[in-house]
């Protein structure tokens, strides 16, 4: 049996509309599968609720960018003309605080912007250059109009033929296979 | 006006311009957007622009290696005009590119369908834009192998850049908003590029888009975070846009030179930069939906909504020169009322009157609903808006230089060949990218325009 | 016309009896101060009636804004900013103090510096030549009654087209109407109300210009405006039938909205400050100097951090702006601290004392209860929804979150 598994990834389900998709997925969970993902070419409203997906942490990861981006442009700022290299320019105070502010708003900018994106890519754990999902041939469309749902083979109720089964009580378009390699 | 005019929010107005053509599926918009990339085959249009804008970029590294080899002199500036085509040209390229930043974040914030079409070439005009601008105060530091001096980095010397001055500012600035319209541009194609992987003719498109996806599969976990990074981006490059061009204003009005200290200047410019910014996406859209047959999805009410976002801040620039005007005279300053006539009355004067003409008289025409659905004038006054805004930032450069407060220290500007060689080779520059973007990545995007399929099927239900 | 749909609740009535209350007793203790320090008065009263026409003016440009854009959250406020707009006649009745009383003491001066009513005709302090023609005392006076002309013209046209789409509601002509009206209507409001700007404020020290200030006043405008609509509908929704209405993604959306207009703000009055700062002109630079330092210098650093950070965080947190409690608790002391704002843009021109006297109590309650008073009376004339609107219905639509 373990034999068996460490080959299969999941059972796919293709879809022709995102309604039947939420609604395959609502199906999958209220059955008692965890182990799933869904795949489609463009945000499905409402499949993550349906999927159970909470609040993700990239909005905390931007404000942290953007807080270390802030204090530390003006710390940074403060630190080179009063510290570092204090000189008086024009009669300008030394903590000319008025003046650093432009620069400490870009940086929060670019703080926080970079974390948003490079957060966002870290959670997903791309570049993922290889995914079993894209054995399957029929995959492609995942990015054009078709929607998918697999059930893993790690979920604990998975069974080969019982879960290809339940998906094709759901009406897809076709079920099939994902072999890991 | 309005007997012509059918109600605005009447069904059959929505029918007549919708945000997408009808008929269209998810499998549609696929193959439509993604064949111009993949299948179509270049045209002959194609190559001919492209061998003509590739020629002004031949000009432009012409004009920038003669520049190098002997220095700024070369260029029509002088003492005491220092600044000359040099920022007049870099504040207009900035500005261009606001424009894009506006439609992908503003509108995307404020949930605006009609921005899905065109937001992300938009965002490649922006981003074009900028290195455009990107070149002029670089080229212009007479040094250009010295420009890592305006980093802060640790020297030998124990120095740091002067972080009161706003040409630091700028360097801050523009940088952070070359690198996040990047970041949108990119986290918004990572999807598309997915879909080209994945429709590849060719082994080696396969492997090259497959390399940018960076093995995007559209998991709804993905799709759950890329939402909310995406809903960050936006909420970020949007005060992000207001900074840049007000960072750019400040380099004129921290000074004291008449005609540029004065606190309008930070959204005046803003509004200013939109406002050449979607005269710039109208000159670049109304051409690519003839060339593409994208009528479908670039359709007549984007245009529309375009001319009056226009028309909306080409008013705020009037508000600007308006109370400009009005508190130079009231305030009394000798420097300023003089400058108001030398605006009026002086050398350049005739380039301030053609300025208020393009920029404030004739697009008073956008009030009428018959105009802002005519193409061909819609295309011609984007020209003269673009127009315009280059010329209002000739006048407040070159007007204010060349009439400083001591007679002694007045001159003239002229720009010499080379001032014009390096614009226009600019200008060149920037089309030649847009068209290889266009060639090599979707200019509408595929992924949003799905889910424009889904909501309007939905909406038809 | 009898529209009897989505009437007042009980609480609007309760609310104008207090505060014509309130009003009245405050208004009595002013005339009081009014007779015995008329100098302290007016500078007070000034300030208090900026207040109260900021909340009308600037609910005057979120109803052209919300034509303009037809977003579901002006829909949801329409009526409340309709009815606030509607208390301009009370403004331009409450203007007349100023107009008869009041100049003398506004706009003479203080001191050794001299106001532009008594400004010397030539040497140190005299006016510009454009000033000497502009700032005078019928100039003044014409200019006022131009202002609220264009205002109450402007109150009219709106409320009136609103009242005809609740009697014919499938009339979509009028939608377009509104439409067209409310663009050149946005460009009116702002060129008075900056014009205005310079007229009762800006003059006061009138060796002083910004050609920002116009800007600044209108986007306090905006920020009071809404924070007042957020608390409206927040009060209106603790009863039927506003109750079943509101939903969190109202909330949100002027919550983003109130935020927007802070930050928008707040770039208004950084960029002023930034540019004069570091021009360090002797004659704009003293507008900073009596602010930025001293007593007036805490009030500064008070308004930075409760008119601007305090908000400003709280309204990043999408669940607070979700929160009915809470997002009205912010908006109230958004009002609040337009007040201090005003104190320190209007006051360091009277007294170089940040102390506030009484009056700076008395007089806002006096206005203040008037004002909230009449704007209840004039909640009640309409249904609080606007039943002709084409997006109602998506607008008020429950949706599951």
């Amino acid at each position: 049996m373990e034999q068996h598994r460490s080959h299969i990834y999941g059972v796919m389900a293709e879809f022709d509309t995102p309604e039947q998709l939420i609604h395959a997925v609502e199906k999958t969970r209220a059955a008692g599968y965890r182990r799933m993902d869904a795949y489609t070419p463009f945000p499905v409203e409402g499949l993550a609720h349906a999927m159970g997906l909470k609040r993700n942490m990239v909005p905390f990861i931007t404000l942290l960018g953007g807080l270390f981006g802030g204090l530390g442009g003006f710390g940074f700022q403060w630190w080179a003309n009063v510290v570092s290299y204090p000189e008086n320019i024009g009669g300008r105070p030394l903590n000319s605080w008025p003046a650093f502010i432009p620069v400490t708003f870009e940086l929060t900018i670019l703080g926080a912007s970079l974390c948003a994106v490079f957060g966002m890519l870290a959670l997903n754990r791309l570049p993922q250059p290889h995914h079993p999902v894209f054995n399957l041939k029929r995959f492609v469309h995942a990015t054009s109009d078709r929607f998918y749902v697999c059930i893993e083979a790690r979920d604990p109720k998975f069974h080969i033929v019982e879960t290809a089964r339940f998906l094709q009580g759901l009406h897809p378009h076709h079920v099939s296979e994902v072999t890991d390699d | 006006m309005s007997a012509s005019q059918p109600p605005i929010d009447s069904p059959e107005i929505r029918r007549l311009t919708p945000v997408l053509g009808p008929g269209h599926t998810f499998g549609s918009v696929t193959d439509k957007i993604s064949s111009i990339v993949l299948t179509r085959p270049t045209s002959f249009g194609w190559y001919i622009g492209f061998a003509l804008s590739f020629g002004f970029t031949a000009l432009m590294t012409i004009a920038i290696g003669w520049l190098f080899t002997k220095g700024v002199g070369i260029w029509g500036i002088n003492i005491p005009i220092g600044w000359g085509f040099a920022i007049v040209n870099f504040v207009w390229w900035i500005g261009i590119g606001h424009a894009g930043t506006l439609i992908s974040a503003i509108l995307f914030l404020l949930n605006q369908k009609w921005r899905t079409s065109i937001n992300r070439f938009a965002e490649a005009m922006t981003l074009f834009a900028v290195a455009c601008a990107g070149i002029f105060p670089l080229i212009h530091t007479g040094r250009p192998w010295m420009a890592y001096y305006m980093f802060p980095y640790p020297s030998t010397m124990g120095l740091w850049p002067q972080f009161r001055s706003p040409l630091i500012w700028d360097v801050f600035a523009v940088s952070t908003y070359g690198t996040v319209s990047l970041l949108f541009w990119f986290v918004g194609l990572i999807p598309d590029l997915a879909t080209l992987r994945d429709h590849a003719t060719t082994k080696s498109k396969q492997l090259i888009y497959g390399m940018l996806a960076m093995g995007w599969r559209g998991s709804v976990r993905h799709w759950h975070r890329y939402q909310s990074a995406y809903l960050l981006l936006a909420g970020l490059a949007t005060p992000l846009v207001l900074s840049v061009h007000s960072v750019i204003s400040f380099d004129f009005a921290v000074g004291i030179v008449p005609g540029w200290h004065t606190t309008i200047f930070p959204p005046y410019f803003v509004a200013g930069a939109i406002y050449s910014g979607f005269a710039m996406v109208l000159s670049i859209a109304i051409p690519l939906r003839k060339a593409y047959g994208l009528e479908d999805f670039i359709t007549m009410r984007h245009l529309d909504n375009m001319a009056k976002v226009m028309l909306a801040t080409g008013l705020i620039v009037a508000y600007g020169y308006f109370f400009e005007f009005f508190l130079s005279l009231y305030s009394g300053n000798k420097f300023d009322v003089f400058l108001v006539q030398q605006r009026l009355h002086g050398p350049y004067s005739h380039f301030y009157y053609a300025l208020i003409l393009c920029n404030i008289v004739l697009p008073q025409s956008l009030w009428s609903y018959r105009l802002r659905h005519n193409v061909v004038f819609l295309f011609l006054m984007s020209l003269v808006v673009n127009t315009g805004m280059w010329l209002e930032r000739f006048v407040i450069v070159v007007i204010s230089l060349t009439r400083d407060f001591t007679p002694s220290a007045w001159g003239r500007y002229q720009p010499t060949f080379w001032d014009w060689a390096t614009f226009t080779g600019t200008i060149g520059f920037f089309v030649m990218l847009l068209f290889l973007f266009v060639r090599v990545l979707p200019a509408i995007s595929i992924a949003e325009m799905r889910e424009l399929v889904a909501e309007t099927s939905e909406e038809e239900k | 016309m009898a529209v009897q749909e989505y009437p007042a609740p009980e609480s609007i009535s309760r609310l104008q009896t207090r505060a014509f209350g309130v009003g009245a007793i405050a208004l009595l203790l002013a005339i009081y101060g009014a007779v015995h320090s008329p100098q302290t008065f007016f500078a007070s009263y000034l300030m208090s009636f900026l207040l109260f026409l900021g909340l009308a003016l600037g609910s005057l440009g979120l109803v052209m804004l919300q034509h303009l854009t037809s977003g579901h959250w002006g829909i949801i406020i329409r009526r409340p900013l309709e009815s606030a707009t509607r208390t301009l006649p009370l403004l331009a009745v409450a203007f007349l103090p100023i107009a008869i009383f009041g100049m003398r003491y506004l706009y003479a001066g203080h001191g050794d510096d001299k106001g532009w009513l008594n400004a010397p005709a030539s040497g140190e302090g005299a006016l510009s030549a454009f000033q000497k023609n502009y700032l005078t005392h019928n100039g003044y006076l014409i200019r006022a009654v131009i202002y609220f002309a264009v205002w109450l013209a402007l109150m009219f046209i709106f409320n009136v087209l609103s009242k005809q789409q609740d009697i014919n509601r499938t009339d979509r002509a009028l939608r377009q109407r509104f439409k067209i009206l409310a663009g050149p209507g946005i460009i009116l409001y702002v060129f008075a109300m900056s014009f205005a700007a310079i007229d009762w404020v800006m003059s006061i020290s009138p060796h002083w210009a910004s050609t920002i200030y116009g800007f600044i006043f209108v986007g306090a405008q905006l920020i009071s405006s809404l924070s007042l609509m957020i608390a409206v509908v927040v009060l209106l929704a603790r009863s039927e039938p506003f109750s079943g209405i509101l939903q969190p993604r109202h909330l949100h959306d002027l919550g983003k909205l109130l935020l927007a207009f802070v930050m928008l703000w707040a770039y208004f009055d950084f960029s002023q400050l930034l540019i004069v700062w570091s021009g360090n002109q002797p004659e704009e630079i003293s507008f900073y100097r009596t602010r930025l330092y001293g007593e007036w210098g805490v009030v500064a650093v008070i308004v930075v951090v409760f008119h601007f950070f305090v908000p400003f965080f709280l309204l990043l947190s999408q669940d607070l702006k979700r929160r009915a409690q809470i997002l009205s608790k912010i908006a109230v002391w958004l009002i609040v601290m337009r007040l201090v704002d005003l104190f320190w843009m209007t006051r360091p021109e009277f007294t170089s004392s940040a102390v506030p006297s009484w009056l700076d109590l008395v007089l806002p309650i006096a206005l203040g209860g008037l004002w909230l008073g009449f704007f209840a009376f004039n909640l009640k004339q309409c249904p609080l929804l606007p039943l002709g609107d084409p997006k109602l219905e998506e607008a008020i639509e429950q949706h599951h979150e």
